[in-house]
């Protein structure tokens, strides 16, 4: 029971967290941190949403899971981008600058 | 790639559910605390830290719904909960449960049954290799049927053909098997050393033939199938080498066949090489049939081309024997199964499909009844949030469930039925090749008609009890009218069955009528007490005619003395199985006309007791008898069919038939033979394996002084129960010749059944499944009117306190039930007028829509619905209206 707009934000996570990955190995609250900083604040992440697109994106093969320890000692369990992982987000950036691409023409016409 | 790791994904949740949840919690936690730090360290005390962290988290088990919807089972969990639901609520009532399981097992076995036969001869090709490729050949008569063959004709082709790849004469044969306490009769094939090779079949043990095998004096070779390998060599692999008497020949066994093919189900139990003598070396005596595998490359009509050319440049050097005729090639299938088998096995399905869809109906009437007690449950659901689309998945997992089980015990029926119909079909009425047994096609098929079945009569009930207004239903618990839809419904699978019945009575009336006309039908002979046995002959015993006619004589004269016999005659043939020579006759006076163009008529051999034993009546002139010897004038007696169509309007006796003589000792014919008619006799039926019965056949009879052959059976009336005596008559066979066999040893009863065999055993089948359809029919009606009465309880205790009698309640109850089924024979009669044409190949002397039949038939089934909805409807009567208003 999906709405369009869900729809693309959904796609937008899904980019947003292997973007977030591709850095380096995180776990689900390290990932919104990180999208946090690496937007300056503006982008926050609504928890309830994030662990089932983690949960699809790893069932797609796109991330990998593993259970480790943070820097505090705590047990966590860190996801870490797969190649097919990396090829999607190029894939997804590519289309996403194509989007921006056209809506700027789009804007521009009037 | 991606969905093969998502299902892996599913499936370790789907089993492993508690592991995953339990992942999904520690990992949420986890990511609370870590908030919970976040806050304390910006300041927040750590309470509020905390409930801080969680509500912003949203709602936790929520939360790991969701994670696991997304990670878990999602539609396979689905699936397995609905089934376990499913389960139990048919648990809960084992009465619904039990009553369609069994109507569905009713069903699907029946068609499984049928199938099994239906996959075995119509569906899978033939057991060799390539099979398309294999042909039938024959010789192809001027009116355009294929015919038997004749030597010269088949070695010019075997010479002169380039599109065959093997080419073998096979034809039936009987030896006699000697040296051990009594000689036995055996039937064998006898066959071109091809024959196998073109079918595409090796020995399992040993070899078949070579080509060198078919000369003379190499052909003492034999083949067994495993059967008599089993039964009578006891399975013993030294067999191969060893030495038997056939025939009074010795015989080498030089291999045996693959187990359960076609050779153990056929009527050859050995194969012998077939030889051609010089003696056979005619075109005019056509005796044996032949198949042959075509080349490679080579399609069926480049066969066919190339061998009318052949056949026409045969017949222009012959025209003698062979004008007019050609060379007929037809894909061996058509052989194997002939058309009539395959309508009546599609025929056959159609029917039990029938019963199945009635059946169905049944169960969806019970099933629509049981929703409306369900209505309640059902609205709770679907209040408390289920998804339309959910409880009908969850329905029709209920169904589908059912439908399987019913599959299941279909199954076992269905075996049993069909190892019923293999222990009761005669032998020959199935193609050998045909291995009839449940094999994968089956059971795939009988699973796929289960599932099936079960969204087929679930559907209509789980769309009609899921309709969004079950508000309603909510408010007026136990008392509602049962709503239109789910009646309109049930009036419609009332409707629905009646037509269905209706057309397979219809069709069993119709075949039972015509198998009562058959089975009646005069054979021409008397049957009571009559004996027939065959006494094999091998052709080299007797070296002349005379010594063979002294010997049918001696034997004649012996079993007449037997206490009890009353009369006794040698034939070529028993009342019944088919004549065994055809001759082409001309009649003297008449216009000529080239041999191979003349009309053929039987020829029947028979001692001049014959007439008088079998009980046929002598119409004019005199009968045969023993002054009419070997050295006197040709004689014949016709039959009454001969005698009106060949001699239309004249007086036969004295007029002269020629007809080539059938030299003793020699399959070829003499000279041409005047036949002089004597008498005319009133017909015999001939029957057999190629003539229908009720077909008319002109014969002439001549005796075996003056035509003696080596196919000799006896006939004998008994002044009692003919088998008591046939010891004794055996016994007397014996005195003449102690190594005479004697073999098929069967009453003309015995034969007379036989021969309707085929057409008994469709009928009882089709009456079988009408009369299941029509009780299947009577209980959805039963069903449909019962329930009906009961939710209309309310409204039948006012009509009665308002002064009603309970004529009347049953008047309203039944009356509007008969419109229904009225409305159902109208449709079914109309669909079995249409349908019932399909039968007209089957019927003997009875139109497809028969007047007896289809005013019967409706009076039956108005009959036997009346009654079963009356006793629903007298309850309506019994209704003590107080009690009724009370329980509200």
């Amino acid at each position: 029971m999906t709405r369009p707009e869900a729809d693309l934000l959904q796609g937008t996570l899904d980019m947003l967290i292997l973007k977030a990955l591709s850095l380096g190995p995180l776990h689900g609250y390290g990932v919104i941190q990180r999208i946090r900083r690496l937007s300056d604040e503006l982008l926050e992440v609504e928890q309830g949403s994030l662990y089932p697109a983690v949960y699809r994106i790893e069932q797609r093969g796109w991330i990998s899971s593993k259970w480790g320890v943070t820097e505090t000692g705590r047990r966590a369990k860190f996801y870490t981008l797969t190649n097919a992982g990396s090829k999607q987000l190029k894939a997804e950036e590519e289309s996403w600058d194509r989007l921006a691409l056209a809506i700027a023409k789009v804007r521009k016409a009037f | 790639m991606e969905w093969f790791n998502i299902l892996k994904a599913r499936l370790r949740a789907l089993f492993r559910r508690e592991s995953v949840l339990r992942d999904i919690e520690e990992e949420l936690r986890v990511h609370v605390e870590m908030e919970t730090e976040t806050n304390i360290k910006r300041g927040m005390p750590p309470d509020e830290a905390r409930s801080d962290a969680l509500k912003s988290f949203g709602n936790p088990v929520r939360n790991t719904e969701l994670g696991y919807d997304v990670r878990g089972g999602g539609w396979l969990e689905g699936l397995w909960q609905d089934l376990r639901y499913g389960v139990r609520m048919l648990v809960k009532s084992p009465g619904f449960t039990l009553i369609a399981v069994l109507t569905l097992a009713l069903g699907i076995g029946a068609n499984a049954a049928i199938f099994s036969f239906v996959n075995a001869v119509l569906l899978k090709p033939l057991p060799y290799p390539d099979p398309e490729r294999i042909v039938s050949v024959g010789e192809k008569h001027p009116r355009g049927f294929s015919n038997p063959i004749s030597t010269l004709n088949f070695l010019d082709w075997e010479r002169q053909n380039r599109c065959f790849q093997f080419l073998s004469a096979i034809t039936p044969d009987t030896v006699t098997l000697t040296g051990s306490d009594s000689p036995e009769q055996l039937n064998v094939h006898r066959v071109s050393a091809s024959y196998f090779k073109a079918l595409g079949v090796e020995a399992t043990l040993g070899r078949t033939f070579a080509a060198s095998e078919n000369e003379v004096g190499a052909d003492l070779e034999v083949v067994l199938s495993n059967r008599i390998w089993q039964s009578r060599f006891g399975g013993d692999p030294k067999v191969i080498g060893r030495k038997i008497t056939l025939d009074a020949k010795s015989y080498t066994i030089i291999g045996v066949l693959p187990a359960n093919s076609t050779f153990d189900r056929t009527w050859a139990v050995m194969w012998l090489p077939l030889t051609f003598t010089p003696a056979n070396m005619t075109r005019n005596v056509h005796w044996f049939f032949a198949i042959a595998r075509l080349e490679p490359g080579v399609t069926l009509k480049q066969a066919r081309d190339q061998m009318d050319t052949i056949g026409a440049r045969i017949a222009a050097m012959y025209p003698d024997s062979n004008k007019g005729w050609g060379v007929a090639v037809d894909p061996y299938i058509d052989h194997v199964v002939q058309p009539e088998l395959r309508r009546e096995l599609w025929a056959l399905l159609a029917a039990v499909g029938a019963v199945l869809l009635i059946g169905c109906a049944n169960v969806a009437n019970l099933t629509l009844a049981r929703g409306t007690d369900r209505e309640h449950e059902i609205a709770i659901r679907s209040a408390l949030g289920a998804r339309r689309l959910r409880l009908i998945r969850q329905l029709l997992t209920e169904s589908i469930f059912l439908g399987i089980l019913g599959a299941m015990a279909g199954l076992a029926l269905g075996n049993a039925l069909m190892r019923g119909m293999k222990l009761w079909a005669q032998p020959d009425m199935l193609p050998p090749e045909a291995n009839v047994r449940m094999d994968y096609g089956v059971l795939l098929f009988t699973t796929v008609i289960g599932i099936l079945t079960g969204i087929l009569f679930g559907l209509a009930p789980a769309l009609s009890g899921t309709r969004p207004d079950l508000a309603r239903s909510l408010k007026e618990h136990g008392r509602t009218t049962a709503g239109l839809t789910p009646h309109r419904m049930r009036t419609a699978l009332v409707v629905a069955e009646v037509a269905l019945s209706f057309i397979l009575l219809a069709g069993a009336g119709l075949l039972i009528r015509s198998f009562n006309r058959l089975a009646s039908l005069n054979p021409g002979v008397d049957t009571t007490n009559v004996l027939a046995m065959h006494l094999p002959m091998p052709p080299t015993e007797f070296t002349n005619s005379a010594t063979l006619t002294n010997y049918l004589r001696e034997v004649t004269q012996k079993v007449r003395s037997v206490p009890g016999v009353r009369d006794v005659a040698i034939t070529d043939g028993p009342p019944m199985k088919g004549f065994a020579n055809g001759a082409p006759f001309l009649i003297e006076g008449r216009e000529y006309l080239p041999y191979p163009q003349r009309p053929v008529s039987g020829f029947k051999v028979v001692g001049p007791s014959y007439f008088d034993t079998v009980g046929m009546r002598l119409l004019k002139g005199r009968s045969l008898d023993e002054s009419d010897g070997a050295g006197a004038a040709p004689v014949t007696v016709i039959n009454e069919t001969m005698a009106k169509r060949h001699f239309k309007g004249e007086d036969p006796i004295g007029k002269r038939i020629l007809i080539r003589q059938l030299v003793f000792g020699k399959p070829g014919r003499g000279p041409e033979i005047p036949w002089q008619v004597v008498g005319v006799v009133s017909d015999e039926k001939v029957g057999g394996k190629f003539i229908s019965l009720t077909e008319d056949i002109p014969v002439v009879y001549v005796t075996f002084y003056q035509n003696p052959g080596t196919a000799n059976s006896l006939v004998v009336r008994a002044a009692m129960n003919p088998l008591l005596l046939s010891g004794s008559i055996e016994q007397a066979i014996w005195k003449v010749n102690k190594n005479q066999a004697v073999a098929n040893i069967e009453t003309l009863e015995e034969i007379k059944s036989q021969a309707v065999a085929p057409a008994r055993l469709r009928t009882a089948l089709l009456a079988i499944f009408a009369g299941v359809a029509l009780l299947l029919a009577a209980g959805g009606i039963y069903g449909v009117v019962s329930h009906s009465v009961s939710q209309r309880a309310h409204e039948m205790a006012i009509r009665l306190a308002l002064g009603a009698a309970p004529g009347d309640l049953l008047k309203l109850v039944i009356g509007k039930t008969m419109l229904i089924v009225l409305v159902g024979l109208a449709l079914g009669a109309g669909a079995a007028l249409a349908l019932t044409r399909v039968l007209a190949s089957l019927l003997y002397d009875t139109s497809p829509t028969d007047r007896v039949t289809f005013v019967g038939m409706p009076l039956l089934l108005l009959l036997v619905a009346l009654m079963a909805s009356y006793l629903p409807a007298r309850r309506a009567t019994k209704i003590d209206p107080m009690i009724a208003l009370r329980c509200e």
